[in-house]
């Protein structure tokens, strides 16, 4: 539509001082019979990278209206009186601006704005994907605010995930957290990190996804099936990991973060150097890594014995970017060893029943770094490779190549499995359970220029997994298998109504490799099949919108699900798979109201999931008899599902400097067919934050803040009967404090905070912590945060 | 597993009993339980000794090698609780019971049909005192009981 000259690099400048009005369309007065005010539209870009920002809002103060830019960084308002009026354009990570405009007749702006990078002195992660990506998408979208995301940085992906309405926590430990969308989790939720679909072991709810927790600097959290743009699988939602984009203005920076966590003594810290040169204009470098130590978590009154692990992460980025093309290459390591909690190494039933009867470990633990048998070694590699290049009056190509290798290992505490081979102390060096998983995938997206009011994205996706086994507890077999998809999105911008629909089809191949000793043949499996959805947005009224959304995604079953055969360690289950499962198909329904005004920001989701065919583990009544003992087992089946629910969220800033929160996360979920409610239903929960801006101190001391915050989870009450060796364990309220500033010490800019979680020391279990048979949760955890710019360098 | 008992009135009456699940946990259920059938009044010399059928091989010594971290524990269910008594004789190094050996008891009386339980409990990170199980257990088997 409107074709736009970037300015050379000279006038960036030029640029930074002001919003250019590109061109003014001298468009002839319109008549009165159609549109009766003027549009203004444009684009918003980064002022250094001309990367076009999505997600900016743009809005016209005095009217209170605005918009939110798309995927090309395109805007539009429609619909204006004459008049003079005060733009604003924000974007996490992006200083604001404002800009005072005569509105006379249509007009098209390119509005740029300046990351406000670390050397500003501002520690606010710059964001690629702005507020979000799929802002513009009638989905209900959580973005984990950048403040969010800084405070918990170092933790798990998970933890910085769950004050999020909606998500919960799958547990297993301190050190290990899956993210659970609305009931839904492992092969149910999506990982795209660095925009590759993660490709990590997802067979168990102890494998949990492998993110380096230091280098996010947005999530979003897609909250519901994204089937459409992201592939069957993506049936309970989608978690997109961000970077921030590379430096393109010549120098070198860097950051530097330590943790301290007292409850597992944990230090953690990350190292990040990033620069260009002006010798190689549009070259950026980035070298990033972290490592994390942490000893034994401490519940309240004793230690959760051989809870520690050690990470070890790094990073290199390097790109390339001008006005039209940019390319990335990401190369990355996550490893991690991490201590599974010896008394949960439960293998026989009757022990287990011991262990919920003690009702706590039954050894005392005393705390320490060092991690033993039992635990799990595992790690990740990631090559990504990103182009884009956008053609003038076409749109934007993009192509992403990814290669990823995840070997996950486990070893038992004395791996009798390989006795008679070696002795008992070198069979624990062997792991039980070795899988290797290659995956190597290619997207293609063309994002094509608004025709009239339709704008969208067409792409194509093809994925290649090989998964090899090797150690002697089986788990899943070797396979390889090949996807294929291909998709249409589309969105027709109306003024307040944006309407969007999209399809998909999804086609997967897998060779299964013969297994004697599990009876496993060698077989060939095809699944194939479409996904839908279509949605609107309607802008009723100044600061408040309303979405509703339809949609139909798929899951082929998980190598798993078709072809367990083993006890399960920690939950002393005998799992059987079984090999004539059929797809999962979800319908899905969701109403989201959502308020961004200048005091007050809130959303309301209401959804209603249908799953037919939904895979689950059905009790059999016949026990599984082995040398361990006696296990009740449990069978692969498929039945119709409903998942329903609400998520809130809400702020307002009561006073300038105290904002007050709430959040609050509802799921039901019932077998249709037995008429019992799903097993490991989160609990019902609402979380309460208060937050107080304090005065600065001369100019060491800047934006101090005080923070309160209380969870408050209900008791799960409803559950299949007579499933569960333990009822879900009682209700609990937590307690968290803060505290934190951002201190120049001799020039040197450093952000602090302090704070406490669990502050009362509560004794207390979550249904979804697969330890909760054996061990209360950890107790208090006081935490200190530094980052800091370092070495900033401007030639 | 097989226990062997030979009665020590009467050294060529031996009881043997084979706990066998050859293919490994999982898979096809255990294919063979026998059941202990013992003598009323009659007392045995018991013996212990595990294989493992996957590779073919006895492991009965790397139980005994590490006797300091395993401990068998031999549990008469209820109905046959009062009738048999069973006390390990060898001991590990700190001179703890390991329960390769043993000697079983049987009081006089009326038939009766009951359960055996055999657990072996490793010793890790719980102390072992010769007395109580550890929180985990490698083996965890029943034989039915025949008193006649």
């Amino acid at each position: 539509m409107h074709s736009l000259r970037v300015p050379p690099r000279a006038g960036i400048l030029a640029m930074l001082a002001a919003a250019m009005v590109q061109s003014a369309r001298a468009g002839e007065p319109r008549g009165a019979e159609t549109a009766p005010g003027v549009r203004f539209g444009g684009r918003v870009i980064d002022s250094l990278s001309h990367e076009p920002i999505i997600g900016a809002s743009v809005s016209v103060t005095e009217l209170k209206r605005g918009a939110i830019t798309r995927h090309d960084g395109t805007f539009a308002v429609a619909d204006l009186p004459i008049g003079t009026y005060t733009i604003v354009v924000r974007s996490i990570g992006y200083q604001e601006r404002k800009i005072s405009l005569v509105l006379s007749r249509d007009v098209d702006l390119l509005i740029a704005l300046a990351p406000t990078s670390v050397t500003l002195g501002q520690v606010v992660v710059t964001d690629k994907a702005g507020a979000g990506g799929l802002t513009g998408s009638s989905q209900s979208v959580a973005v984990v605010d950048p403040a969010r995301l800084e405070k918990n940085r170092g933790q798990t992906l998970g933890e910085s995930l769950k004050d999020i309405a909606g998500v919960t926590l799958l547990q297993t430990g301190p050190s290990i957290a899956k993210p659970v969308i609305r009931g839904l989790h492992s092969q149910r939720v999506v990982v795209v990190n660095a925009g590759v679909a993660q490709e990590g072991q997802q067979w168990g709810a102890e494998h949990a996804p492998e993110i380096d927790p230091f280098a996010p600097s947005a999530i979003e959290v897609v909250r519901g099936a994204a089937g459409v743009e992201y592939g069957a699988g993506a049936i309970g939602g989608v978690i997109r990991v961000e970077s921030r984009p590379l430096p393109k203005a010549p120098g070198l920076d860097g950051e530097l973060a330590l943790n301290g966590f007292s409850n597992s003594m944990q230090g953690s810290g990350s190292l990040m150097l990033e620069g260009s040169s002006s010798l190689l204009p549009g070259f950026g470098l980035r070298l990033q890594g972290s490592a994390r130590q942490a000893g034994d978590s401490r519940a309240p009154g004793y230690v959760i014995g051989n809870s520690g692990f050690r990470e070890l992460n790094g990073s290199a980025t390097l790109g390339f970017g001008d006005a039209a093309t940019s390319v990335e290459l990401l190369a990355s390591h996550f490893g991690t060893k991490l201590g599974i909690f010896r008394g949960s190494h439960i293998s026989s039933a009757n022990d287990l029943l011991r262990a919920i009867e003690l009702g706590r470990p039954q050894t005392d633990y005393q705390f320490g770094y060092e991690i033993k048998a039992p635990y799990q070694d595992i790690s990740h590699n990631l090559l990504s490779l990103h182009a884009a290049h956008t053609f003038a009056n076409a749109g934007r190509m993009e192509l992403q190549y990814g290669y990823q290798q995840n070997v996950r290992k486990e070893f038992d505490a004395h791996n009798a499995r390989y006795l008679g081979d070696t002795t008992g102390a070198q069979a624990a060096l062997r792991p039980a359970l070795e899988m290797t998983l290659t995956t190597y995938s290619l997207d293609a997206k063309f994002h094509h220029d608004p025709i009239g009011d339709l704008y969208g994205t067409v792409g194509l996706e093809g994925i290649r997994q090989g998964n090899v086994i090797g150690g002697q507890v089986f788990l899943i077999p070797q396979y390889r298998s090949y996807r294929g998809g291909v998709y249409l999105i589309e969105n027709l911008d109306k003024g307040s109504w944006l309407f969007n629909a999209g399809a998909r089809y999804d086609a997967q191949w897998m060779h299964v490799y013969e297994l004697p000793s599990k009876r496993i043949d060698d077989r060939e499996l095809d699944f194939g099949s479409l996904s839908g959805a279509a949605g609107a947005i309607w802008h009723f009224a100044p600061e408040w919108s309303l979405g509703a959304n339809l949609g139909t995604a798929w899951r082929p079953p998980g190598v798993n699900e078709l072809y367990s055969d083993d006890v399960h360690h920690g939950t002393a289950q005998y799992e059987i798979g079984d090999p004539s499962l059929g797809v999962e198909r979800s319908y899905n329904v969701d109403l989201t109201l959502k308020h961004q005004g200048e005091r007050s920001h809130g959303e309301l989701s209401v959804y209603n999931t249908r799953i037919d065919d939904y895979i689950y583990l059905l009790p059999d009544p016949t026990p599984t008899v082995t040398i361990r003992g006696t296990y009740p087992t449990f069978r692969y089946k498929q039945a119709d599902a409903l998942l329903r629910g609400i998520d809130a969220s809400f702020e307002y800033r009561i006073l300038d400097p105290l904002s007050l929160g709430a959040t609050l996360s509802l799921v039901r979920g019932d077998n249709r067919t037995t008429g019992e409610p799903l097993i490991s239903m989160p609990g019902d929960r609402l979380r309460l934050t208060g937050h107080l801006d304090l005065p600065g101190v001369g100019d060491w001391l800047a934006e101090p803040y005080l923070e309160l915050a209380g969870q408050f989870v209900r008791r799960q009450d409803r559950y299949p009967a007579g499933v569960d060796y333990a009822p879900p364990p009682p209700g609990y309220s937590l307690y968290d404090v803060g505290a934190g500033a951002r201190l120049t010490i001799l020039d040197q800019p450093i952000t602090l905070g302090l704070s406490v979680q669990n502050l009362l020391n509560t004794s207390y279990r979550d249904y979804l912590s697969r330890f909760r048979y054996f061990s209360d949760d950890p107790g208090r955890n006081i935490i200190l945060r530094l980052s800091m710019p370092i070495g900033a360098f401007r030639p | 597993m097989v226990l062997t008992l030979i009665n020590t009135a009467t050294p060529g009456d031996t009881v043997r009993a084979t706990w066998a699940d050859p293919d490994g946990v999982g898979s096809q259920p255990p294919s063979r339980i026998d059941t202990l059938r013992l003598a009323a009044g009659a007392s045995y010399a018991g013996s212990l000794a595990l294989f493992n059928d996957l590779k073919g091989i006895e492991v009965t010594p790397y139980i005994r090698d590490e006797g300091n971290q395993h401990q068998f524990f031999y549990t008469p269910d209820t109905a046959a609780a009062g009738r048999l008594t069973i006390v390990t004789t060898d001991k590990d190094t700190k001179g703890l019971p390991i329960g390769l050996t043993f000697t079983a008891s049987v009081g006089a009386g009326e038939a009766l049909d009951g359960r055996l339980n055999v657990v072996l409990s490793h010793f890790d990170d719980a102390p072992k005192d010769g007395v109580k199980r550890s929180p985990e257990s490698d083996i965890d088997v029943d034989f039915p009981v025949t008193i006649r």
